[in-house]
């Protein structure tokens, strides 16, 4: 079943390959069933795809995102109106799941990841589109922001991972989970808003309320729950949202992340 | 029709970078011609109302932060002085800047950005550091989106990160809500801060007549036009409209 | 016809300034006509609002923070019911084009991708991906009008009633996609207070033929103005049944309880009859406004976003199922939709429904009942507003009736609803009905409603809904007219 196992494949590509190469491999790659081939695409097939792109966003994303990708469609109010969140703004270059560090752009990879996996709660996911239409709605969206154009937008480095889940690295992951004062936003069992929340602190650039999730459910990590989806959303933080990058909080002991995770994830598996 | 309607603002932006450059370079030009340039010197009054400050009750890390935190919406001298006023010559970006120059640092210090208000620019490298034994969340906003939101250990180097775009950036820090911080970035190295007497420096002007816009936090901004003679320093008295 | 359409203001000008007064007094429910006298009901409606301020005031405590939906598609797609809802059970723009889509994801053609489990050529859904159940009912309700003495065309006397109803009606909701581009929809319903229980809708659609969006055929008893800007169905105002007993062929029925449909989509006539002779209460939905017709329909978008099309045929005898007679009735709608963001959205739809021989009059002869009407639907932030103005026309009249028998009637309804909060919506509904039909039976009607949402959940709702006359109160046989006050407290779950 190629369609199934595609996905999964292309998101272990080495991030080196720049992502322009690597949407075009993808393409290919997936019609032939080979490796990517690291061609290079003529300017014609790139607008012919920003094209295809635009038609595709008016039928699937407008709605939501709004035709100036402002995230100000006409349903975008109904989905957020008073609490976060609300559609991405395409246009302001702010992205919350991305695997760059914090303020930087997301990578054509993020984007095509949040389209194809969707968010859980508010945004369903698109694999009902080709692979190849995901990648031209990609291409449109980047044209909403000038900013990607001198952008460098190279990946984290994660330490080396996922570490097997016993119940000493939970255990090292919940002191790391005190250190790290994640309960000021989370709470304390990680289940119910901290502090700030109920201070009314958390709030986004729209000023609208954040309410921090209830981690015990794996629908809440809204960034995927693998452990490696988790380890990014940590360590890149979701800009936009008060959740910060705790990449150089974690950068004397790089391995603490993964303890972070295991211990995250016993508590969507604890009875 | 939309199509248009974006071709001809596309247009439009481009016949405006082009002006841009070609008065940047008779800038450049006049510059070379006019080797020796002027300073402007000048300060910043202000004698209006000067409200109380503010004052925050904090419940968390007193050890570090304190009990109460007073927030003092405007800072004068004795005899008027406006400090922590960012002045800046307008119509002039896109001057090369000659050199980069130092990192801009920014400490958090006893829960204070340190300095609260700042001034950088554009390729400049901007480093935060956190001298306090707390963990600290520096969240540095532009007026779009995130410049970055990181969590600093306590007593770190913290982090470095070259400033990109122009405008005004806010600091907070999502742990402390009454940490608040400023730096204004300009692609240009006509600016300057006022000290705590309200006077400021700019040097290497072009002579002739410039835009100043001045900012302060709480009482906004003014424009007040001045003119350099050629070869002669300047010196402006300003004062800020009372409230 | 002008002098109907400004009929409507003509009509009611009267009426309105003490409307207004009275209810600005807060003596809204003191009798103001002299032909009915009642008893006032500001003591229940009170003892009603504080139960309902109880409710909503103890609710947070049952509640957390976080709203999250459960039913079928919400399940299927893992998303909130505000995704599809603008708050349920009424869609937004994205539920509206997911219903055009057969049940796919806007733009794709998904109907064998989510969460479906491949066996060989079958792609199958989890059984809970596509099943879905609704309760919604009148938890209390007090009326009070002259209900007809039993069996009989005699005004009985007015009655002040309060009834506990909950729940009214149970769903079982069956759809989603059998595979790419084929859907299905099913409903069962059990209506406690009528005992009934049935197929209330059952079809499958076919989508995206020819090209993605070109036409979607629809299949079997459905709703015909669902793509319309305003739809019969999924209102803020449920509509409320009328209960009526059938006092036999060619007899006008006894009301028992008003039916509060939208004035535009009503039947509008007194004295039309279906071809079993069952006669046809003014009030109740039909032609292109029927809850559920046999038949089907091709609609799509092929030259774009902008423009609707739909085209589509119906048994239309107004029959429960077969018919009768031989021609059949057909509609066509188109609807324009406009501006797409700055959380801006419109449009406007217009329609015309051609009925043949689908209605009787008491001489037992057929007539064709046709409908024509517009819609709009304007969006913006926290405020949606969506009217139709309907005029419907009996041709093919028997010479006998030419005179007693008014061949046209018309419908108006404006409706307004407004987000509060993300927990609480404010409705306002008016109906202006220009009825037709027999001279001595049809009643003109002018109704206002208000309501109030609170949604504990995205998708559980308790509300407070009151449905005011804005005309004299009077005697005769349209109840519409007889009643003062209809106040509803119901609740409305879907899971
Ligand atoms: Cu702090």
């Amino acid at each position: 079943m190629p369609f199934l196992w595609a996905p999964m494949w292309h998101f272990k590509r080495p991030r080196r390959l720049t992502a322009f190469a690597l949407s075009v491999g993808m393409v290919v790659g997936f019609t032939f069933g080979l490796t990517p081939l690291c061609g290079a695409e003529s300017p014609t097939d790139v607008s012919d795809s920003v094209a295809r792109g635009k038609r595709l966003y008016e039928h699937a994303c407008l709605l939501c995102h709004g035709n100036t990708g402002q995230g100000d469609g006409p349903d975008a109010f109904y989905l957020g109106a008073y609490s976060a969140p609300r559609p991405r703004d395409f246009t302001g270059g702010e992205f919350k799941f991305r695997s760059t560090p914090s303020g930087e752009l997301p990578t054509d990879d993020d984007l095509y990841k949040t389209i194809s996996r969707g968010i859980p709660g508010y945004m369903p996911s698109f694999r009902g589109l080709s692979e190849a239409a995901r990648w031209d709605i990609v291409r449109y969206v980047k044209h909403f922001s000038p900013l990607y154009q001198e952008a460098d937008r190279t990946p984290i480095a994660l330490a080396p991972g996922p570490l097997p889940a016993t119940t000493e690295s939970v255990n090292r992951g919940r002191e790391v989970y005190d250190l790290l004062d994640c309960a000021k936003c989370h709470g304390p069992q990680a289940m119910q808003p901290g502090g700030l929340y109920d201070q009314g602190e958390l709030r986004d650039r729209r000023e609208l309320n954040v309410l921090p999730p209830d981690l015990s459910h794996p629908s809440s990590f809204k960034n995927g729950h693998q452990p490696s989806d988790i380890a990014q959303s940590i360590l890149t933080g979701l800009d936009g949202s008060p959740m910060a990058s705790f990449r150089e909080a974690l950068t004397p002991h790089p391995e603490d992340i993964w303890h972070l995770v295991n211990y995250l994830l016993s508590l969507s598996q604890s009875p | 029709m939309t199509n248009f309607h974006d071709h001809l603002q596309s247009q439009v932006r481009i016949s405006a970078y082009t002006m841009m450059l070609i008065l940047a370079g008779a800038l450049n030009f006049a510059q070379a011609e006019n080797s020796p340039t002027t300073t402007l010197n000048g300060r910043i009054l202000y004698h209006g109302l000067i409200p109380q400050p503010e004052k925050q009750v904090i419940t968390q890390d007193v050890e570090t932060c304190g009990n109460i935190r007073k927030i003092f919406p405007v800072v004068v001298s004795d005899d008027g002085g406006l400090a922590q006023v960012v002045v800046s010559v307008e119509g002039l970006s896109g001057t090369r800047l000659s050199s980069i120059g130092d990192p801009l640092i920014v400490q958090n210090e006893k829960c204070v950005f340190q300095p609260p208000i700042a001034i950088g620019s554009v390729k400049q490298l901007l480093e935060v550091k956190n001298f306090d034994p707390i963990l600290h969340n520096t969240h540095i906003r532009t007026e779009t989106r995130a410049f970055f939101n990181v969590v600093l250990l306590p007593q770190s180097k913290g982090i470095k990160k070259v400033m990109k775009q122009p405008g005004l950036m806010t600091i907070s820090c999502n742990k402390h809500p009454f940490m608040m911080g400023y730096i204004q970035v300009f692609d240009h190295p006509f600016h300057a801060l006022t000290d705590s007497q309200g006077a400021f420096s700019i040097p290497n002007l072009p002579p002739g007549t410039h835009r100043l816009a001045i900012w302060h936090r709480t009482l906004g901004t003014i424009h007040q036009t001045v003119t350099i003679p050629q070869s002669n320093n300047a010196d402006v008295t300003i004062e800020f409209p009372a409230r | 016809m002008l002098r109907r359409i400004f009929g409507i203001f003509l009509d009611i000008k009267p009426t309105f300034p003490h409307i207004l007064s009275s209810a600005f007094t807060s003596d809204l429910f003191r009798p103001f006509s002299p032909t009915i006298p009642v008893k006032p009901l500001c003591t229940t409606i009170a003892k009603h609002l504080l139960l309902l301020a109880g409710v909503i005031f103890l609710s947070p405590l049952f509640s957390t923070p976080e709203a999250q939906a459960i039913p079928a598609f919400a399940r299927k797609y893992d998303v909130n019911c505000t995704v599809c809802h603008a708050r349920v059970p009424r869609l937004n723009r994205t539920g509206e084009r997911f219903l055009e889509n057969g049940y796919q994801l806007p733009g794709t053609e998904d109907g064998d991708t989510i969460k479906k489990s491949r066996l060989g050529d079958l792609t199958l859904d989890d059984v809970t991906n596509y099943l879905g159940f609704r309760m919604r009912g009148n938890i209390l309700q007090t009326t009070d009008y002259a209900r007809h003495a039993s069996g009989t065309n005699i005004d009985g006397n007015p009655e002040d009633r309060t009834e506990l109803g909950f729940p009214e009606v149970f769903s079982l909701l069956t759809a989603g996609t059998i595979t790419n581009n084929v859907g299905f929809f099913a409903e069962v319903e059990s209506n406690l207070e009528e005992g009934e229980t049935g197929v209330e809708r059952a079809f499958v659609t076919f989508n995206n033929i020819g090209q993605h969006d070109w036409a979607h055929l629809r299949i079997g008893k459905f709703d015909p103005s669902a793509y319309s800007s305003y739809a019969t169905l999924r209102q803020q105002f449920e509509l409320v049944g009328d209960d009526s007993v059938d006092n036999g062929s060619f007899m006008l029925p006894t009301i028992n309880r008003i039916g509060l449909t939208p004035a535009a989509f009503a039947s509008k006539f007194s004295g039309l009859f279906d071809r079993s002779g069952t006669a046809i209460v003014p009030t109740a939905p039909s032609l292109f406004h029927a809850v559920a017709e046999m038949g089907l329909d091709i609609h799509g978008r092929p030259f774009g976003d902008w423009f609707l099309y739909q085209v589509g045929i119906l048994n239309g005898a107004n029959e429960p199922f077969g018919d009768s007679n031989n021609p059949k009735d057909w509609y066509v709608m188109t609807r324009f939709d406009l501006a797409q963001s700055n959380y801006f959205s419109a449009n406007f739809s217009g329609f015309a429904y051609f009925g043949s021989n689908n209605a009787k009059v008491s001489t037992m002869a057929d007539v064709n009942w046709s409908r024509y009407g517009f819609a709009a639907n304007v969006r913006y932030d926290l405020v949606d507003v969506y009217a139709a103005f309907v005029v419907d026309q009996v041709t093919d009249l028997p010479a006998s009736l030419k005179n007693s028998f008014d061949s046209t009637a018309t419908g108006l309804t404006v409706e307004a609803n407004v987000l509060a909060t993300d927990r609480i919506l404010f409705g306002i509904r008016f109906d202006h009905l220009h009825a037709g039909g027999l001279r001595t039976q049809r009643t003109n009607t002018t109704l206002l409603a208000l309501i109030a949402k609170y949604y504990l959940r995205s998708n559980i709702a308790v509300f407070l809904r009151d449905d005011i006359n804005l005309r004299q109160a009077q005697g005769g046989h349209a109840p519409e007219r007889n009643f003062r006050n209809a106040f509803f407290v119901g609740a409305d779950v879907a899971f």
